[in-house]
Formats: structure tokens, C-alpha cells, sequence
């Protein structure tokens, strides 16, 4: 009986993101793989990822759809529990994904999300200009050969981007943050910030930027000739109700890569900052 | 010409119709007479002209009209022309630098043209602000760097953006960005009243940094409030403690 009340409540939860796309698109409950097709192929499409926990692993590839995964063995078995426990009543369909979770797509925006207390591990194909906007709480999250923007955010977890080009926004609260950027999309700034987590950025090693580095109780290292332009981690030292006063606040480090162009930020407060001259 | 000539140069698509038609109108114009021309009367235009520029320039001085006769004409007309090149460039030179008995024409259209490009860039930067990608609203952020005087509205704009942008990392390039404006009440006013809402850690100790740097005492009952409450990130509390300190 309890099995049976929280296969119901997890079955009610996923009901209302996967309405949506049922809606629009034939989904096979019956898989754990979904493929679901930009509105406007022909257009860079969006991809918002939005989950509470697992893990998430997204590849650009040369197909023009999304290809969703939802590989994870809770899944699984949760798929084979229900499948002959819950045959569909005559003249009605399900609406729930055994995956744990829901897709929805709307002016080439595409949408996926989960249920609460679902762990979900989900490997999403794309086309490669695929913008990406992922959110997840509790994982990590890999992106491999993307080359468009790519919007990151974890609280526990790290994340991990592969050949990455274009331009690259990430946070981790708790977590490492490690990038190889194979291109960078002209005058488009950069950032990888973390509170406990180390930064380990690989950049072109013709890339122009300003750089912004700083570690609050870690330390910086890098291969590539960085020109300062400001270092303020020389103490500041203000005069005040006539005595001094020395106030050391910004530890920043501003340099120049190449000439330098947009600013690219790399910040962490306890952890090292690594700053890679990659071929 | 010919006929055969005619139609042997017409491209092979051309209809008999046409071809005949063209053949036609080419006959046409060749039966109406080539006025020929009129040597004496050319002769004469052209020698006016010479006295008119010989008269033109009456002044030449002697030994400018070396050589005598036509080669007079001729060198005659050669100053004259330098003359006249002098003077384009002479009126070219002042259309082009800024008349110096008029200076105040010249700095008003300077000045706003200035003011013209100073609220393009504004309009460029908030508008920046306000796209739905991080990348273009951290870009925006950081043009606002480049404007000289910003007017009220960018100020309010990086406000907001630290209170609601909802990308981490825009709102730590907009604390450096407000960096510019300590002196301004309302932003330091602001900066602590986002210190209790943010839920990201790293953008409380940058607001901590923000307010220690431009010497908020007002920030004071709430980086001890921040430093006793045990819910508050341990990284955060021991910041407020430092800040507090700094600020005596």
C-alpha cells in the first residue's frame, strides 16, 4: 500500500510538466527516450534544463531535434514497477513520463524539468548552436561540443564543460568548476565564479580578453602572459579621523591576454584559480 | 553597316522579327547627316576663351611671361588654376576645422554630438541589460564602465539587475560596476538593503567588500545582524565580522 501511494504521488507530480509536451508531441510513455523537435530548426534553439537533483550530461551533435535520456537506474525501476501495476484505464492515456520528467517546448524554447524528491539522470542530445540555460541544485552537470552560449548553475555540485565554444556564464556554489573553451564568440564576456570550488578554465591560446582573477583564500596560477593592468592586492590605505587605515579589500587581479578584449571573470573564495594556455 | 553584318553579330535568340526591326532603326540613323564640324567656329570659341583668361589675369608680373607669345597663354592659365586650387583648399580648410570667430556654433554641435553618442551608448547598455541571455546582460553591465557621466536611469538599472537578475555571476559584475558610485547615498543605501536578500554567499561577501571599501558605517547593525545569525553561510559571518571590524 505505501508503494503503491508514493508511485501515485510521483506519478501526480510529473503529470503537470509532462502535459505540456504530450500536448504537442506523440511521446512514448512507454520509453524513457524522448525526441522532441525545435519549433524553428532553421533558428539556434534554447535549451532550459531545471532540475532539483541527478545528474545532467548534454552533447552537441548534427541532428536537428532534442534526443532526452533518462538513464537512470531509480528510473528504471520505477518504469518496470508501474508498467504492469497501471495499465491505462479504457479511453484514457497517460500523461506522466517514467523518466521523472517533463518537456515542453514553445517558440523554439525547450523546457525540461522534474518532479520534487525526483533524482533524474538525463543525457540530452543537441544541435550544436543550442543555447543552454541548466539549472540543477544537487549533481553535476557535463556539456561536450556546444558551440553557442552556455548559461550554468549548480549550488552542490560541479560542472564540467568539454570543447566548449562561444561564451560561457558559470556558478557553482560547492563544486568545481573545469572548462576547456575551444572558441570564444567575439566581444562576448565570460564568467566562472564559485564559492568553494576550484576554477580550472582552458582558454584558446590566441584568445583576447581582460581578465579578472581572484581567489579570495586561494591561490592563481596561469601559463599565459598576462599583462596587468591593476593589481589592487597591494593594500589600500585611507586616511581617516587622522590616523591611517589600512583596508585590504580587493584582491582581484586585472591583466591583459593578447592585447585584451571582453572581460572574462573568474572568481572564487576558497579555492585555486587555474588559467590555461590551451593549443 | 550591312545587313548580313547587322544579323551576324545579334545574339542566335534574337527573332528574324526583331532583327529586322533593329536593322530598321539602324538605317534610320544612318540616314540622318553627322552635322560636321565647324572648325572656324571652334577656333574662335577657343581664342575667346584665352583672352578672357588672359585678361582674367592682367597682373601676372613680367618675368612670370617668360618665354612670350602662346607659352604666356599657357602659364597664364597654369597660375590660375594653382590659384584657384589655393582657394578650394583655403575654403575647404575652413568648412572643415571649426571656424574660430564662430566658436560657439561649432562646440553646440560638438557637444551634441557628444550628448547624442553618450545616450546611444546608454540606450546600447540597457538595453543589454534587459536581453534574456547573461552573456549580453554582463556585457551591458560592463559597457556601462564606458559612460562617462551615466544618467540616473543606468544607475537604477545596475540597482535593479543586483537585486533581481537571477545570474550570479551579473549581479558580482554589477557590485564592481556600482563601484564608481559609492559616493551616491541611494546606492550604498541599496547595497545594504541587498545584503539580507541575496541567497548566493559569494554576492554577500562582494556587497560586504562593496560597503567596507566605501566606508559604510550605516552598514554596521547589519553585518553584526548577518554575523550572529548561525543560518548565514560560515564564509559570509566571518566576512560581516571582518567588515565590522574595518569599519571600527
Amino acid at each position: 500500500m505505501n508503494e503503491m501511494i508514493r508511485i501515485f504521488s510521483a506519478a501526480l507530480l510529473c503529470a503537470l510538466p509532462a502535459s505540456g509536451v504530450v500536448a504537442q508531441q506523440a511521446v512514448q510513455p512507454t520509453t524513457d527516450r524522448v525526441t522532441v523537435p525545435f519549433s524553428d530548426p532553421e533558428r539556434a534553439g534554447t535549451l532550459r534544463v531545471n532540475l532539483l537533483d541527478g545528474t545532467v550530461s548534454i552533447k552537441g551533435s548534427n541532428r536537428r531535434d532534442v534526443l532526452l535520456v533518462a538513464n537512470s537506474q531509480q528510473a528504471r525501476e520505477a518504469l518496470r514497477r508501474r508498467q504492469p501495476a497501471e495499465p491505462p484505464p479504457v479511453g484514457m492515456r497517460r500523461l506522466t513520463q517514467p523518466g521523472g520528467f517533463g518537456v515542453e517546448e514553445r517558440d523554439n524554447e525547450m523546457s525540461v524539468s522534474s518532479g520534487m524528491n525526483r533524482e533524474v539522470n538525463l543525457e540530452i542530445e543537441v544541435p550544436v548552436r543550442t543555447k543552454l540555460r541548466v539549472s540543477l541544485v544537487n549533481g553535476e552537470i557535463t556539456v561536450d561540443s556546444v558551440d553557442s552560449e552556455v548559461e550554468i548553475n549548480t549550488v552542490d555540485g560541479g560542472i564540467t564543460l568539454i570543447n566548449v565554444g562561444g561564451s560561457v556564464v558559470a556558478h557553482a556554489v560547492d563544486g568545481n568548476i573545469t572548462a576547456t573553451i575551444a572558441r570564444v564568440a567575439p566581444q562576448a564576456p565570460m564568467a566562472f565564479t564559485s564559492l568553494n570550488g576550484d576554477i580550472d578554465v582552458t582558454l584558446p591560446a590566441a584568445v583576447k580578453a581582460n581578465l579578472r582573477l581572484r581567489s579570495d583564500q586561494g591561490d592563481v596560477f596561469t601559463d599565459f602572459d598576462v599583462q596587468a593592468t591593476a593589481s589592487a592586492s597591494a593594500n589600500q590605505t585611507q586616511q581617516r579621523n587622522g590616523r591611517n587605515l589600512r583596508i585590504d579589500v580587493n584582491r582581484s587581479i586585472y591583466g591583459t591576454v593578447n592585447g585584451g578584449g571582453p572581460d572574462f571573470e573568474l572568481r572564487t573564495f576558497d579555492g585555486n584559480i587555474y588559467v590555461r594556455k590551451g593549443k | 553597316m550591312e545587313h548580313d553584318t547587322l544579323s551576324r553579330l545579334l545574339p542566335d535568340d534574337v527573332g528574324s522579327r526583331d532583327a529586322e526591326g533593329l536593322d530598321a532603326t539602324w538605317r534610320m540613323l544612318d540616314a540622318i547627316d553627322a552635322p560636321a564640324p565647324d572648325s572656324d567656329r571652334m577656333r574662335a570659341r577657343l581664342d575667346a576663351l584665352l583672352d578672357a583668361v588672359e585678361h582674367a589675369a592682367p597682373a601676372a608680373p613680367r618675368w612670370f611671361r617668360r618665354g612670350g607669345g602662346d607659352r604666356v597663354r599657357v602659364d597664364a592659365t597654369q597660375g590660375f588654376a594653382a590659384a584657384a586650387v589655393l582657394l578650394i583648399g583655403i575654403a575647404i580648410g575652413r568648412f572643415v576645422v571649426p571656424d574660430t570667430t564662430r566658436p560657439a556654433d561649432s562646440v553646440a554641435d560638438i557637444s551634441a554630438m557628444r550628448h547624442e553618442m553618450r545616450e546611444l551608448r546608454e540606450m546600447v547598455s540597457l538595453s543589454l541589460m534587459q536581453q534574456q541571455s547573461a552573456s549580453d546582460r554582463l556585457k551591458g553591465v560592463t559597457w556601462t564602465g564606458q559612460l562617462d557621466r551615466p544618467s540616473a536611469e543606468v544607475i537604477s538599472a545596475l540597482l535593479d539587475a543586483l537585486m533581481h537578475d537571477p545570474n550570479v555571476n551579473v549581479r558580482l559584475a554589477t557590485i564592481d560596476a556600482l563601484e564608481r558610485f559609492t559616493s551616491r547615498e541611494d546606492v550604498r543605501r541599496a547595497a545594504i538593503d541587498a545584503v539580507d536578500r541575496q541567497m548566493s554567499p559569494l554576492v554577500q561577501i562582494a556587497l560586504i567588500d562593496f560597503l567596507v571599501k566605501a566606508n559604510e558605517r550605516q552598514s554596521a547593525p547589519m553585518l553584526r545582524r548577518l554575523a550572529q545569525n548561525p543560518q548565514v553561510h560560515t564564509a559570509v559571518r566571518s566576512r560581516a565580522a571582518w567588515g565590522l571590524q574595518q569599519l571600527g
